[in-house]
């Protein structure tokens, strides 16, 4: 932070450890202690006891606390306290190098960036990601799924491979490009949002945010898939049913009382399955040109994932069974066209909306003496 | 002894007879008052019976096959009257608990070995059925003894009696019964006595052999709280003088090898517990607001996750109560939004007053609609809902790896309450929480490398944490001299011990050969710090003790102020219609006095909150101070007054408080803000709720606490004078460091010896 951070003056005493105390040895205590048998530098407790291993460093000195004045979370480092700020995390590697321990730099070089792009992903949208760290089984913690680690990657991966994508497939499918594109523009636009946000990050502002904003993510995968089903079919179809429902934009959401990790759940296992069919239509009727596979798998999977992220691995979740009944209703829900696009467009309105403070108010419901 | 007992089971017997069959409305007989003789004959053939269906079973060999057929009625092998209805119902529910299963194992394990840790997760139902199984083989009424059960919260031990009274279907305080700080609840025909943990190691001051107990069960020993960590020392060796003494250690936590080598390899049981698999999930990166973050979060699962209760542990009063607010306000977006259902935020720490802490088990809200999203419950709490409290329903915990610690340092003698990083097993606990009643969720707000590396192992036990003056003065009366070999599961950090042998040589508690004196033997007869117990004892010299008495009861409960945050301003005002311009002590003294006054008894509650003032607080110092002065009482203390007419009423009531708390004194540094305390010159700045006009120069202080500043809070002005008057020990100059508050002693003593000289002269 610097010049910028809130000065924090304190004033130290002369003795803060009081040391005149800790090193006087003719205080009574020592007397007694020493006359006790006990030695300086030694600890208390039994002769020869079978616990002591057990020990802490707790047993041969006070306890030292720190003073935390900040929210800072755990492992959380204060800005001009990372190495990368001073361009020390490059001479590190550079060093390392040289060293020879070019794995050890490049793993570390990995890390660094992943948190550079998990960052990134922060401060754009703002919300919650979690990482299974296994079950807690009793007392103790079993991991037989080792998919966090694999999410993680992918998550991170996501922006980046949906801006790929773009500059890939923009020859090959102009409708798609032009959806992508539509994403990286809504992207933008919370953009600006953000920062002006961000120097009051008023938590009413910034739960509304991550609530837009995982709106947004919802949907994009959704959005995209659809629009992929439908362009064989029924292309038109979302246009007209969207430019209808413009005119109540407003309403509510149809699926929203479907709670919406169920939702969730069965939207992906609809989706897995529409992908199969999709695959199959597309490997049977399109020339093999039009689609890359390859590009294309990878990041459906990625999408696919980030959705998952949001909420749990829905796989791991130990109630799988619970939602099957729930498939089929949402599946249905699934189903129902233009109904998406109404959503979209209702999440485009109100991003328009957000760069106006008079109707974000209005959105938000503030009240203002105006 | 023998016929006494069954005296009073007759008597029992017959009186709950009538109560049960009033209710089913039958008409009987034995019912019948007036036909008491008839049935007289008959209740007497009950114990008999009952007797002889426990005079088979031999002791410490019986099997849980016998114990099950006697559990099995119809008759209470107890008391010896027919078991109710209400007994079967919740018999067949005993039955279905965990530890049930392993009745058998365990009595062998039981009957083998002296000592036995017996690990049981929560909710395997160890608290309520071990002490039962207990006493079906160790059958303690044979010898007149009892089986003890320690529990660290006075709340527990309470609740649990009575529901362990229930289960055997006998009243509360007869054969079963509890014993805690201030009140007994125990008969002479009580075999099986839960306690806290303080209440037995007082016992075990006057009776060092523990001769009343034939089994000892240290319950929640994983908590660490002192009194069990110097119980369990102590009964490490009472087990070597009594070997016919049995001892079960029982804890929640599977780190029970600490425990089995402490004790000598005991041998170990392991019950498991109704648990279900928590999910555990870290965030990828550190957050930057911790608060925030678990805000988030909440609304994140709240908006997106199934049906079920959310726990979320902040660390302090503030905190909490403004994340309440802060959630409240959002989930009224959300459902506006119609996003998400209802969502009833339940905060939850220490001094919450009980009706609402009760509230928390209160059932999660309704869909607003029917057939609408489900309404659910989030309880923010402090990590009082870690261990001490079970709350069903809970599926999801969030946890941002914090919480306000104690820690004591003896080198500066200062008590810091700081929001410091909790510990690997402290986590897994709070994860434990989510998977109570179906399989829960686990949100770790930090990564999960942070909680490999930033997080220590286990929680500091208290004994590392505390200031053991008491501790040591408790340990003297237990006749333990060997301070430094008595073996503590964690023996405490060399310098404490020291810190609280000077405390206690300095308040003339030991005397310089370390040995326990008569004002220390005195003073460990009061549950109290050996500051405020010396003050009490010597109180009776400065004509005051009453006052004192007071005063202590007031200084040993929790803070009788409320300053609630929606109306801080009024509650200041209230408070300084009280206020003492010489300081916080005496402001105390006159809340008390008002509250007595036939003004506010007339309706204390209403008094106390038009007042701002804790009710229960005041009450529970009312309580104490009985407790207090019956103990004065007891040991021929005085008690008196300086008439109130009189002008040196509240000189006399502080200079009995220099006898106490003159080692906490700070004097000020030239004009300014901060006190310099004496000896230990640490910097500090009084409590900003003190009420002590700024202008005097020393204080004495009822304690240093370290929370965002170095403070001392509830202070009184005292002279100088005074210090080197009633305190010549600490107060002698050549012992002083060179500075200030030396070349000031300096001045006042060259001022008093001159005063001294001029009455000489006349």
């Amino acid at each position: 932070m610097g010049l910028a951070a809130p000065k924090n003056r304190s004033r130290i005493g002369n003795d803060p450890q009081n040391t005149t105390w800790a090193n006087n040895t003719t205080r009574f205590g020592h007397r007694i202690l020493t006359q006790q048998g006990w030695k300086p530098g030694a600890s208390l407790g039994a002769q020869d006891a079978a616990h002591s291993a057990h020990y802490t460093a707790a047993s041969h000195s006070h306890i030292r606390v720190l003073l935390k004045d900040d929210n800072l979370g755990l492992g959380a480092k204060r800005g001009s306290e990372r190495a990368e700020n001073f361009g020390l995390a490059g001479l590190e590697s550079v060093l390392g190098r040289l060293n020879g321990k070019e794995e050890e730099v490049k793993k570390e070089e990995e890390r660094r960036e992943k948190v550079q792009q998990r960052a990134y992903v922060y401060r754009k949208f703002g919300f919650m990601n979690f990482v299974s760290g296994g079950f807690l089984v009793g007392d103790r913690i079993e991991r037989g799924i080792k998919r966090g680690e694999e999410v993680k990657v992918e998550m991170k991966s996501e922006l980046e491979s949906s801006e790929s994508d773009v500059k890939e497939k923009k020859s090959k499918k102009r409708k798609r490009s032009s959806e992508e594109e539509e994403i990286k523009e809504e992207v933008k636009e919370e953009q600006p949002k953000l920062k002006r946000k961000k120097k009051s990050m008023n938590l009413r502002e910034e739960a509304a945010r991550t609530a837009t904003a995982e709106e947004a993510f919802e949907s994009k995968p959704k959005k995209e898939r659809k629009e992929k089903k439908d362009k064989k079919s029924k292309k038109s179809s979302s246009d007209p049913s969207s430019t209808t429902s413009t005119t109540d934009s407003p309403a509510p959401i149809p699926d929203e009382p479907l709670s919406d990790k169920a939702r969730q759940k069965a939207e992906k296992r609809a989706r897995k399955e529409e992908k199969k069919l999709k695959r199959a239509l597309k490997k049977a009727a399109k020339e093999a040109a039009r689609s890359n596979p390859t590009v294309d798998a990878p990041s459906s999977e990625s999408e696919e994932d980030s959705t998952t992220v949001t909420s749990t691995p829905t796989s791991s979740v130990p109630t799988t069974g619970t939602s099957t009944p729930l498939t089929s209703v949402s599946g249905l829900s699934f189903t129902a066209c233009g109904r998406h696009a109404v959503r979209q467009r209702f999440i485009r309105q109100k991003k328009m909306a957000s760069i106006d403070p008079q109707a974000l108010k209005e959105i938000f419901m503030i009240k203002t003496p105006s | 002894m023998a016929t006494k007992r069954e005296f009073d089971a007759d008597d029992t017997s017959s009186a709950k007879r009538v109560k049960m069959e009033n209710g089913n409305g039958s008409l009987d007989p034995a019912s019948n008052p007036y036909l008491a003789h008839w049935n007289e004959p008959m209740a007497k053939k009950d114990p008999s019976n009952s007797a002889d269906r426990l005079h088979s079973f031999k002791r410490h060999a019986t099997t849980a096959k016998q114990a099950k057929a006697a559990e099995d009625g119809p008759i209470n092998p107890f008391t010896g009257k027919t078991l109710s209805n209400n007994y079967f119902s919740i018999l067949h529910k005993r039955r279905d608990l965990p530890v049930h299963q392993q009745r058998e194992e365990f009595l062998k394990l039981y009957q083998e070995s002296q000592i036995l840790v017996f690990v049981g997760e929560t909710g395997s139902g160890k608290t309520t059925q071990i002490p039962q199984f207990v006493l079906f083989d160790d059958l303690p009424q044979l010898n007149a003894k009892m089986v003890a059960c320690t529990q660290p919260r006075r709340v527990a031990a309470m609740s649990v009696a009575q529901r362990v009274a229930e289960e055997l279907d006998v009243e509360l305080g007869a054969e079963v019964g509890y014993s805690i700080r201030f009140e007994d609840k125990t008969s002479p025909s009580t075999i099986l006595k839960y306690m806290t943990d303080g209440m037995l190691l007082r016992e075990a001051m006057h009776d060092n052999n523990l001769t009343r107990y034939s089994t000892i069960i240290l319950d929640e020993a994983h908590e660490r709280t002192l009194a069990t960590d110097i119980l369990m020392g102590l009964l490490k060796e009472v087990v070597l003088r009594r070997p016919d003494l049995k001892l079960i250690i029982m804890s929640a936590t599977l780190d029970a090898t600490k425990f089995q080598k402490y004790f000598h390899n005991a041998p170990l049981l392991a019950v498991p517990g109704r648990t279900h698999p928590v999910e555990i999930f870290y965030t990828p990166a550190p957050e930057r607001d911790y608060v925030e973050a678990a805000l988030r979060t909440v609304l994140q699962i709240h908006a997106t996750e199934e049906e079920g209760d959310i726990l979320l542990f902040l660390t302090g009063e503030e905190e909490i109560e403004d994340a309440c607010r802060k959630i409240n306000l959002e989930t009224q977006d959300l459902i506006r939004e119609d996003a998400a259902g209802p969502l009833t935020v339940y905060p939850l720490y220490g001094t919450l007053p009980p009706a609402q802490q009760q509230k928390i088990f209160s059932p999660a809200p309704p869909p607003l609609k029917p057939g609408g999203r489900p309404g659910r419950k989030c309880i923010v709490s402090t990590n009082i809902a870690e261990t001490s409290l079970t709350i069903d329903g809970i599926v999801y915990v969030v946890d941002p790896g914090f919480s306000k610690q104690k820690v004591y340092n003896p080198r500066i003698r200062v008590e810091s309450l700081l929001v410091s990083p909790i510990s690997k097993a402290s986590a897994q606990q709070r994860a434990g929480r989510a998977g109570r009643t179906r399989p829960g969720k686990c949100f770790r707000l930090y990564t999960e490398s942070a909680f490999k590396k930033e997080l220590i192992e286990q929680t500091y036990p208290e004994v590392l944490r505390s200031n053991l003056a008491s501790t040591v003065l408790e340990l003297k009366k237990l006749g333990i001299d060997d301070l430094v070999h008595f073996d503590l599961m964690d023996p405490p950090a060399p310098e404490t011990l020291m810190r609280a042998l000077e405390e206690l040589n300095y308040l003339a508690c030991l005397d310089d050969e370390g040995e326990l004196t008569t004002l220390g033997r005195l003073a460990s007869e009061f549950p109290l710090d050996p500051a405020l117990a010396v003050m009490l004892v010597t109180s009776p010299e400065f004509y005051c003790s009453n006052e004192i008495l007071s005063l202590t009861a007031l200084l040993s409960v929790p803070q009788i102020f409320v300053r609630p945050a929606s109306n801080r301003k009024r509650a200041d005002e209230m408070k300084d219609l009280f206020a003492h311009p010489d300081g916080d002590h005496l402001t105390m003294l006159n809340v008390y006095h008002a509250f007595k006054s036939d003004d506010a008894q007339a309706n204390p509650k209403q008094w106390c909150h038009d007042h701002f003032l804790s009710y229960r607080a005041l009450q529970q110092a009312d309580n104490v101070r009985l407790q207090l002065k019956r103990i004065m009482e007891r040991e021929e203390l005085e008690l008196m007054s300086t008439p109130f007419e009189n002008k040196k009423y509240y000189e006399n009531i502080r200079r009995a408080l220099v006898a106490g708390f003159f080692m906490q004194v700070a004097k000020r540094e030239g004009n300014g803000k901060t006190y310099t305390t004496v000896k230990d010159e640490q910097n500090v700045l009084l409590h900003p709720s003190t009420v002590l006009a700024q202008d005097s120069e020393w204080v004495v202080y009822n304690e240093f606490v370290l929370t965002t500043k170095n403070y001392i809070r509830t202070v009184t002005a005292v002279k100088p004078e005074w210090l080197l008057d009633i305190a010549p020990n600490y107060y002698d100059l050549a012992t002083f460091k060179k500075g200030e508050i030396k070349q000031a002693l300096q001045r006042v003593v060259t001022k008093m010896e001159r005063k001294e000289a001029e009455k000489g002269r006349r």
